[in-house]
């Protein structure tokens, strides 16, 4: 296994070259190695490493802001593919370099050098990638142009992969201070990869909060998208700019500052309506994206607050046993915060854990006493964080209830309908906001161009949600009708449809052959017993009517064990994830012809897909697992995509199908 | 070399499939733990599962010689190994899971029935895999023995 400390301790020999006499050596020997092996300099070749590249010259900016001479960061995206950094730091200088002769900014974009931040344990407490020094920006450019104003002169110099095109061009006159440096990336390196505005503004937001004071300004001209971040606050500022559109459950975020021995924290936390729970964390300025020990002690404390709170004021019910559990108090919690600590530990691939255990220690009485005085000293505040936990601890409790609420014997069948409309009920309040195959234009339109019967057909969109799929039949049928169990549902429907009525697809309230066509959407994984409701379907519809129905299924029998376990998180109600084969047989045992299948294929945002009521926190982790730890065989068949930020997305794959119920 | 008498070795094999049974748990039980943020109980188990399955592997070093732990079907060399596995996936596929499915509907549990009948078809995936790799081995080894294959 490759860990970070190899990677630098094999960069150290090549960084560290010391000796100032081999220095003109080093300007051919040191570009050359970083071409040769980008990967070592920059992370990677890929997205990743392409961002270094910026990340690289922002940081430059920020020392220079640290050193109180700085005020302003401009990263710009350029429409041929450039990227630009700008700031009004004292600018690099440009006398002549005493070693070598050359202008120092020459030197310093041209040469491996060991300046202040390679030495010591600087890889330590910088995020394991930065400080590869200005040279590597270079080296890995198809060209670059520097500006530097400083001393009344504007100076100028252009470098083509690594090499100066000539001296550097000298005009007096100029008012200016600072630096500006633009680049091309070199296409021989990175391939296709281009710059990803999310990720830039991403990491400029995170630069902002971390040095307050400094304006960061980002401009992607591809697109006219135009940041500035500026904090003065802290956490606190972070915190109420991540969640400027959320609905919180409190009015003003809870702050804990504090200083335990070296140890020195700073903690904003909000608790929102949201299902996620976000932390942003850091530790000397090293953003940890995978938490470790101070995020342990966190929730720990946290937990350990609320709960005790909790029960000191009867709002527990004790007799149910009722106990509020860590993963609960995480449900919709939002915090920042800063660590600030000696010779802190990390591990994991990208140093984005730590690993010091005594910190969780600490931070666990910090912050529990901090939270509980915050509660004891406004009880209304401890009011609503605690019926937040409570809303998260029941609704668990009501999904592990919900996959064993219905139970069939071979002869009859219990179903509590209540469960399901609790869970379209609750979810249809932001129905249209919880994936996007439910309003795919394409999707629905690969539904609707099935269609095949007369335009006066009278048509049933069954389980029909909010109607969309019914509705993507207007014009092509006399009248829509929908059904649905749940009460919200029926109410939003009625938008879209003719008519729509409350009932269950277990016992269609409808007579036989009342309608000329069947539509219907990835609902039947979701009944026990599903040739049940297609027996219904087919009831109702007359001889010769059409059925469509459209269902996600796995590609292949590998897949569908993995999937069925990813979708039985997501919705406890889940009960089978047909393959291919299995829905077709099921479809035509019930009775239908004329057979006819289209696929369709539609990359899902699984983390907006699981952001719903019906998944728990602990299982919204555990999917997110099975994509990280997807079996070979898996990824073999199933496309999906996990990006660098741990956000996946995955290529469904749609089955479509056209039946009929025979003629006579 | 001999290998364990037979009162030793239900015993050996037992130990096996503990080890073995005790890595899955133990890897189970340190996903739990780092999504409910127990980061330390979390390494413990990861920790415990390797060594675990080092000691499994180990165990399997003394029953290789008297067939598989699973299947009782001689191992050793990878033409056995695929040949046992053949032998177990396709009982896996044919036998212990239908009846397992079939006994999920039997008790109305719905999900438990569907979540059984994937893996079933993943058995299925895997017999055919194996299969075409058992015949692949098979013919080569036709092809390298000039002199036909060797029946003992």
């Amino acid at each position: 296994m490759t860990t970070d400390d190899t990677r630098i301790g094999e960069v150290g020999p090549i960084v560290l070259t010391g000796d100032y006499a081999a220095a003109s050596i080093v300007v051919f020997s040191g570009l050359e190695a970083v071409r040769r092996n980008p990967s070592m300099y920059v992370g990677s070749t890929d997205a990743d490493g392409l961002h270094h590249l910026v990340f690289e010259l922002v940081d430059n900016a920020v020392d220079e802001h640290e050193a109180g001479h700085c005020g302003d960061v401009h990263v710009t995206v350029h429409d041929d593919g450039s990227c630009s950094v700008r700031d009004d730091g004292r600018g690099i200088p440009t006398d002549p370099h005493p070693e070598t002769g050359r202008p120092a900014c020459e030197v310093v974009l041209t040469t491996l050098h060991s300046g202040g931040k390679f030495g010591g344990d600087s890889y330590a407490t910088s995020a394991g990638l930065h400080g590869v020094g200005l040279c590597c920006v270079n080296a890995l450019s198809r060209w670059l142009a520097l500006d530097v104003w400083r001393d009344g002169e504007h100076v100028w110099q252009n470098f083509a992969r690594g090499e100066p095109e000539g001296d550097p061009v000298r005009v007096d006159g100029s008012t200016g201070r600072g630096t500006l440096i633009r680049f091309g990336p070199d296409d021989a390196v990175f391939g296709e990869h281009r710059f990803d505005a999310a990720t830039i503004a991403d990491r400029m937001e995170e630069v902002a909060f971390l040095h307050p004071g400094l304006r960061v300004r980002f401009t992607d001209e591809r697109t006219g998208r135009e940041d500035a971040f500026l904090h003065r606050d802290g956490v606190r500022g972070l915190l109420e700019h991540r969640n400027r559109h959320a609905t919180v459950v409190h009015p003003a975020p809870v702050v804990v500052d504090e200083r335990s021995g070296s140890l020195a924290v700073e903690i904003a936390l909000w608790w929102t309506e949201g299902y996620e729970e976000e932390v942003w964390s850091f530790v000397n300025g090293v953003r940890t994206r995978q938490g470790g020990s101070h995020v342990e002690g966190l929730r720990a404390g946290l937990a350990s607050a609320v709960n005790r709170y909790a029960a000191d004021n009867g709002m527990l019910d004790t007799v149910a046993g009722e106990r509020i559990t860590t993963v609960d108090i995480l449900e919709g919690l939002t915090a920042a915060m800063i660590v600030r600590m000696d010779a802190p530990r990390f591990d994991g691939q990208v140093k984005q854990r730590l690993r010091t255990p005594e910190v969780a220690h600490v931070l666990k009485g910090v912050v529990e006493r901090a939270l509980w005085q915050a509660l004891l000293d406004d009880p209304d505040l401890g009011r609503r964080v605690v019926a937040r936990a409570l809303d998260a601890t029941r609704a668990r409790l009501a999904a592990r209830l919900a996959g064993r609420t219905a139970r069939h014997r071979p002869r009859e069948l219990e179903i509590d309908y209540a469960v399901y409309q609790r869970q379209f009920g609750i979810r249809s309040r932001n129905w249209h906001d919880s994936c996007s195959w439910l309003t795919d234009d394409g999707l629905l339109a690969k539904h609707a161009d099935l269609c095949d019967v007369p335009a006066d057909t009278r048509m049933l969109d069954v389980c029909c949600g909010s109607g969309v799929v019914g509705n993507a039949f207007a014009g092509r049928v006399g009248e829509m009708i929908g059904l649905d169990i749940t009460p919200e549902m029926v109410r939003l429907a009625s938008d879209r449809l003719d008519r729509v009525d409350q009932g269950t697809v277990y016992d269609l309230p409808y007579g036989d052959g009342s309608f000329g066509l069947v539509v219907n959407r990835e609902v039947l994984h979701l009944l026990p017993q599903p040739e049940k409701p297609l027996a219904e379907v087919f009831r109702v519809l007359r001889p010769g009517g059409q059925f469509i129905v459209g269902q996600i299924v796995p590609y292949t029998d590998e897949d569908a064990f993995w999937m069925f376990r990813i979708f039985k998180k997501k919705q406890p109600l889940l009960f089978q994830m047909f393959r291919e084969q299995e829905f077709r047989a099921l479809l035509l045992d019930a009775g239908f012809v004329d057979l006819r299948m289209e696929e369709y294929f539609l990359w899902e945002s699984i983390d907006l897909w699981i952001d719903t009521h019906e998944t728990t926190p602990a299982h919204r982790s555990e999917i997110r697992r099975l994509y990280y730890d997807a079996p070979a065989e898996v990824r073999a068949v199933h496309p999906f995509e996990v990006r660098s930020d741990g956000s996946v997305r995955d290529r469904w794959r749609w089955c479509v199908y056209s039946l009929r119920k025979p003629l006579g | 070399m001999t290998g364990p008498s037979t009162r030793l070795h239900p015993g050996l094999r037992a130990a096996f499939a503990a080890e073995a049974v005790a890595v899955v748990r133990y890897t189970y039980f340190a996903q739990v733990a780092e999504v409910e943020g127990h980061a330390e109980a979390a390494r413990l188990f990861t920790e415990a599962a390797r060594s675990a399955e080092c000691a499994a592997h180990g165990h399997l070093d003394f029953l290789r010689y008297a067939g598989d732990a699973t299947t009782d079907e001689p191992i050793g060399e990878t033409e056995l190994n695929v040949a046992s596995a053949v032998s177990g996936v396709l009982r896996d596929a044919t036998e212990s899971y239908p009846e397992l499915v079939a006994a999920a509907h039997a008790e109305g549990l719905a999900d438990v029935a569907g979540w059984l009948t994937t893996v079933a078809a993943l058995k299925n995936a895997h017999t055919a895999k194996f299969e075409r790799v058992l015949a692949q081995l098979t013919e080569h080894a036709f092809a390298s023995a000039p002199t036909g294959p060797d029946l003992e």
